[in-house]
């Protein structure tokens, strides 16, 4: 039950739409899901699966925090850049686009799967980290489960459903690839990573171990999702003397290392 | 025209809508605390504030000294508060649980746990010295709560070489909820369900013995640390109901299915006491 809710969780624009987005590592199972069932079959399946406790008007309310209140500011901040009418992923800029989904955002958040930041906090130092922080995943998760309540929509945030600025990043020339132990013949600065190849579901870190003893932590990915690659890139470029050990734990897989451009 | 009215009231109160006017303070920490009237949070102490708040984002820079340190040997941490948006350094700091910082630090094997505080320097950063004990991964939370804005719970990362680099020591914990011994009590650990599930709501009881001489430690009484075994997940959480008496309840949300380590602490006739349990979180079938 709860994979097919993944399943339809993760293909929801697609179902809205009739195409596929988010999902492209998922198409041979929508594929294969849309041959099964018409799509009115499969837009019953989803309100059953995952709207039926949202919609019951008899749920206990538990818990103080309100969308109005708390809630709408997490989203504002972390999910509305993506999830807003017209963008990328499908609308979630309103308590009645957010309420019947509300289970399925608690387990995606919980799991650290959405936003899709795919990195763990405090591990290098990124621009525009799309994560949530520990306080922000509390806040969702016990808003869900004490019944997701509206609140009082006065005190909802003035700038829903803005976008969010994002600053130009910087250019990026040459490439070097960690894959198992890289030393380094040269100094250099490195203002960005990107995943190559990495396993799905993979947890791996990258550091780096300069010669005079010092050690910097580069990135941590966490439950790797290649649908949503992304270069990650560092808010202050990482310098490293020539002699330097950059390692991947566990050795698999490839993170390229992005160097300054023109 | 008025049973329209009546119908969109009802209507709104099934679905959820239980607030029936703005509650003006609400704690910054724990945001399911509110009151009509200013005052100071049930459950962490801390000081209301009035209306919602909207959060600014901020960062932790750290630097050690010296920076590339032995382990088992002195080593100070610095760390520079500043805004996410502007860099701009923070330099004044609301008291948090008595405190203007607070900082856990726990190893990747999970056998290491401190939970101390930095002190502001006139530079507007805080140092702590300290020694970690061996080579590996220090996950380091820093608890905040710059002026103007709202409380942080924010993580950073140290690691320690080795002869042969940085090793990796990822501890595979089993459940362990028997009693726990401290200094000077012994504490018992109920849950409800007895086997949490991930994502969903557990009560987590800790019963005090002797139930005498329990006083509040850091503005409550009790303050617990849960880090998963993967050191991902990360919860500081104080009290949901606690009187003094011997009952003290948490209600958790584990996030996911692994084994979370919490350290529980409980301060009685002067003295702290740390107690461990190891719970095994379920996925939910």
């Amino acid at each position: 039950m709860r994979e097919l809710a993944q399943v339809l969780w993760e293909n929801r624009a697609a179902l809205d739409q009739g195409r596929v987005l988010h999902s492209r590592g998922n198409q041979a199972g929508v594929r294969s899901l849309l041959d099964r069932f018409t799509r009115r079959w499969l837009r019953c399946l989803l309100v059953v699966v995952l709207s039926c406790p949202a919609t019951d008007a008899h749920e206990v309310i538990t818990t103080k925090i309100t969308w109005s209140r708390e809630t709408s500011r997490v989203f504002n901040r972390r999910c509305l850049g993506c999830h807003h009418d017209g963008g990328p992923a499908f609308d979630l800029s309103s308590y009645e686009h957010v309420r019947p989904w509300a289970e399925a955002i608690k387990q995606e958040v919980l799991e650290r799967r959405m936003p899709p930041w795919g990195a763990v906090k405090g591990f290098g130092d990124f621009r525009d980290e799309g994560g949530l922080t520990e306080m922000e995943i509390a806040v969702i998760s016990s808003w869900v489960e004490g019944g997701a309540p509206r609140g009082d929509l006065n005190l909802l945030p003035k700038d829903l459903k803005a976008k969010k600025e994002r600053s130009l990043p910087p250019r990026t020339g040459e490439t070097l690839r960690a894959s198992g132990t890289l030393t380094l013949r040269r100094a250099v600065k490195i203002v960005a990573l990107r995943p190559e190849v990495v396993p799905e579901g993979a947890s791996l870190r990258l550091i780096a171990e300069r010669p005079d003893g010092t050690v910097e932590p580069l990135i941590w990915l966490y439950s790797y999702a290649s649908r949503f690659r992304r270069t990650y890139y560092f808010k202050v470029p990482v310098s490293l003397r020539a002699g330097t050990r950059i390692r991947l734990q566990p050795p698999i897989g490839t993170i390229a290392l992005l160097l300054p451009g023109d | 025209m008025l049973s329209l009215i009546l119908l969109s009231a009802l209507l709104g109160s099934a679905q959820g809508e239980v607030e029936t006017r703005p509650l003006d303070y609400v704690c910054p920490m724990d945001p399911d605390v509110r009151a009509t009237v200013p005052g100071s949070c049930s459950r962490c102490g801390m000081k209301l504030v009035a209306g919602a708040i909207d959060s600014i984002e901020y960062g932790v820079d750290l630097k050690l000294q010296p920076s590339a340190p032995d382990a088992n040997r002195p080593v100070e941490l610095i760390f520079t508060v500043s805004e996410a948006s502007t860099g701009k350094q923070v330099r004044d700091f609301e008291v948090l649980h008595e405190r203007l910082f607070h900082l856990f630090v726990v190893s990747e094997s999970l056998d290491f746990f401190l939970h101390e505080h930095p002190l502001l320097g006139p530079d507007h950063r805080f140092r702590f010295r300290t020694r970690l004990p061996k080579a590996g991964m220090y996950r380091l939370l820093c608890d905040f709560y710059p002026k103007g804005g709202s409380p942080q719970f924010l993580e950073r990362t140290v690691l320690i070489p080795g002869a042969q680099g940085v090793p990796r020591t990822p501890r595979s914990l089993g459940s362990d909820l028997s009693e726990k011994s401290g200094v000077n009590m012994a504490v018992e650990l109920l849950m409800q369900p007895g086997n949490p599930i991930a994502g969903m709501k557990t009560l987590v009881f800790f019963r005090i013995k002797p139930a005498d001489g329990l006083e509040k430690y850091l503005g409550s009484w009790s303050h617990l640390l849960a880090v998963s075994d993967d050191l991902v997940d990360a919860t500081h959480a104080h009290p949901f109901l606690a009187d003094g008496g011997p009952q003290v309840q948490f209600n958790l949300i584990f996030p996911r299915a692994r084994t979370y380590r919490m350290w529980a602490q409980f301060q009685r006739k002067g003295v702290v006491n740390t107690v461990v349990f190891d719970v095994a979180v379920s996925e939910l079938k």
